[in-house]
């Protein structure tokens, strides 16, 4: 009895100095992720003259708004938000769906040229971006379908500044970084058990039906991530919303724009040229335009762990 | 009977097959419609002297293997950079595959704040694409030029793995645990940039994370009640479910390492074209290509066979 009791409090101290040990380790992570950014947000809180004042470094002496509303009124941030928000959703959820659709397809068939294609998959997976930005900028400036377009209408399509670059991107599994959604989809699927696909053909259900209403269902998790790769990836997209969409505004076009321009033209503010808030106004920018994403994250990735660990994923 | 048994197994695979087809239709049409010609395009522009008209549109020139030749011998840092690019990788794969798992597996356990880590984790994956830094560099640029000290505001990472005493570290590791020079010259690389990992992992994190979430927690129950300790069944468990997403991991690593914004070779390329040395960019980056496919089809043919799939084919 004594020595069960001894036993159980030994049990118990390690678990406690092993929880201990591992907040000890992922408190020190976070530290390490969130140092750049503490300046950031410190800075952002600051008022003008804070800024000014070499003697304020860290500790804003009074909480001022004021980055907030100059970064927000400047960049037309909600203009830009919204923009982004439809765009990186609907990129998100066509890349989610469409690299899944592609994964299933090539875990689960066999069909002659599938190496070709998983070839095809691993080439844009290592093949570098600029590789083909500039023939991609001219596909879509000139855009014709294999000369058809020219050939019966006498013009080529001017597809910048619209969603059809994007969407035609998305659609056919090529946007950004969607080789390696199709990789990931196809290794997970490949790992996942035969035996309820097999009780759905069995029981009538048809490839699509049973795709749609057996597959997906349990790949949640998978799927979540998938989204969030693709909406987090076209929120902060450079390369793709600069060449295809200048003139739209989006929230990383907006901050590649900075507050130089009010800088030179910040006198009715109160500013000379050069005055070191265009630092503390980008760092304020930034913020807005990475919290939003943040938030979106916890309560997607809230939602979907609790739907798991309830239902409790068929293995 | 047996005969009927046989003809519509035969069917069934034929129809199989073309499920197959349509399921990966999209990718086909998009290979068809266009990666081939940016792909053939690019190429061919390696070969080329690209000059860009004023009205729109751009005249070539071929050059044959010229800006091969520039590339590879009268360009000041391009192989140099290269070849320390494959070293980077190289200690990139070895350490950032076994880090992400074992953050993923300290962010899958049910422990108090689970939510807030993750959403800390998942900010490498937003920097991944160099938003925050690109403006900040483009603010250090323009700071330069109204005489300002920057030196306050930004944080370097060298300056924060000062938070680490290393060296006494190496020495408790070296001579108390008897780590090989190998071994320690990873671990220091580790250590001295720790950061640098941290943000190289964010994207793998989440991969095995996911990975994890699938894995049906009635195994590790089963394994329980076997008498299975926490080690056995991350061998026997935990390590097989997810070694489809070790490879992902080890794929991705490697491209990212190679591809990703801040690496001195894709710089490189980038100077060219914004200097309208197309030729150049489309040789320097397919040379690039093909250190990357041969590292990848290495790599990808040793860890293959420690995969483990439910299914085998």
């Amino acid at each position: 009895m004594n020595k069960n009791k001894k036993l159980h409090m030994f049990k118990n101290g390690r678990k406690i100095i092993f929880t201990a040990f591992q907040y000890l380790i992922l408190i020190g992570l976070c530290y390490y992720i969130l140092s750049p950014i503490f300046l950031k947000v410190s800075m952002s809180f600051m008022s003008e003259n804070d800024l000014l004042d070499k003697l304020v470094v860290y500790i804003p002496r009074k909480i001022s708004l004021w980055n907030y509303k100059t970064a927000a009124s400047y960049l037309n941030y909600w203009e830009g938000l919204f923009n982004t928000f439809l765009i990186s959703t609907f990129a998100g959820l066509i890349q989610m769906m469409v690299c899944t659709f592609i994964g299933y397809g090539l875990a689960r068939f066999d069909f002659k040229g599938k190496g070709a294609i998983m070839l095809v998959v691993f080439l844009t997976i290592i093949t570098p971006p600029m590789t083909y930005q500039t023939p991609m900028y001219l596909f879509f400036r000139y855009f014709d379908i294999f000369g058809i377009l020219k050939a019966t209408t006498g013009s080529v399509l001017n597809l910048m500044d619209s969603f059809w670059p994007l969407l035609i991107l998305s659609v056919t599994g090529f946007g950004f970084k969607n080789g390696v959604y199709i990789y990931m989809m196809r290794q997970y699927f490949r790992g996942f058990p035969l035996e309820l696909e097999e009780a759905a053909y069995v029981d009538g259900s048809g490839v699509f039906r049973t795709f749609w209403f057996v597959i997906l269902p349990n790949a949640k998790s998978m799927l979540v991530t998938i989204f969030m790769f693709g909406f987090a990836w076209q929120w902060t997209d450079t390369l793709y919303s600069k060449m295809f969409f200048s003139r739209i505004k989006t929230l990383s076009n907006l901050l590649s724009k900075g507050f130089e321009g009010m800088m030179v033209a910040g006198k009715e503010l109160g500013l000379k040229g050069g005055q070191p808030l265009t630092i503390a106004l980008t760092g304020t920018y930034s913020l807005m335009v990475i919290i939003p994403l943040i938030l979106i994250y916890i309560v997607v990735q809230k939602q979907v762990t609790e739907g798991i660990e309830r239902s409790g994923i068929v293995g | 009977m047996s005969r009927n048994k046989k003809k519509k197994g035969v069917s069934l695979a034929a129809k199989k097959a073309r499920m197959g087809w349509v399921f990966v239709s999209p990718f086909v049409i998009g290979f068809f419609l266009f990666f081939m010609i940016l792909i053939a395009r690019s190429v061919g522009f390696s070969f080329m002297e690209v000059t860009m008209e004023q009205g729109g549109g751009y005249s070539t020139k071929w050059v044959g293997k010229d800006n091969f030749y520039y590339m590879l011998r009268v360009h000041q840092y391009y192989t140099e950079q290269m070849w320390s690019s494959v070293k980077d990788m190289f200690l990139n794969l070895a350490i950032v595959p076994i880090f992400s798992l074992f953050v993923a597996m300290l962010l899958n356990r049910k422990i108090k704040g689970r939510t807030i880590f993750r959403a800390i984790f998942f900010i490498p994956v937003i920097l991944a694409t160099g938003i925050i830094a690109k403006a900040d560099a483009l603010n250090n640029i323009r700071g330069a030029f109204s005489n300002l000290d920057m030196g306050e505001i930004t944080t370097t990472a060298e300056e924060m793995s000062d938070a680490f005493n290393v060296e006494s570290l190496m020495y408790y590791l070296k001579n108390v645990f008897r780590f090989s020079p190998e071994i320690m010259n990873i671990v220091e690389r580790a250590i001295q940039n720790i950061y640098g990992v941290i943000n190289d992992s964010g994207v793998q994190i989440l991969i095995f994370l996911s990975g994890l979430q699938s894995i049906p927690s009635s195994l590790y129950e089963a394994a329980a009640i076997e008498g299975c300790s926490k080690w056995e069944s991350f061998w026997k468990i935990t390590v097989p479910m997810v070694s489809p997403m070790i490879l992902v991991n080890f794929v991705y690593t490697i491209a990212d390492s190679f591809t990703k914004y801040n690496n001195n070779v894709m710089k490189i390329i980038q100077e060219e074209i914004l200097a309208n040395s197309y030729g150049y960019a489309s040789a320097g980056a397919w040379i690039y290509f093909g250190i990357i496919a041969a590292v990848v089809a290495v790599v990808m043919l040793v860890a293959r066979r420690f995969v483990f799939y439910q299914n085998r084919d």
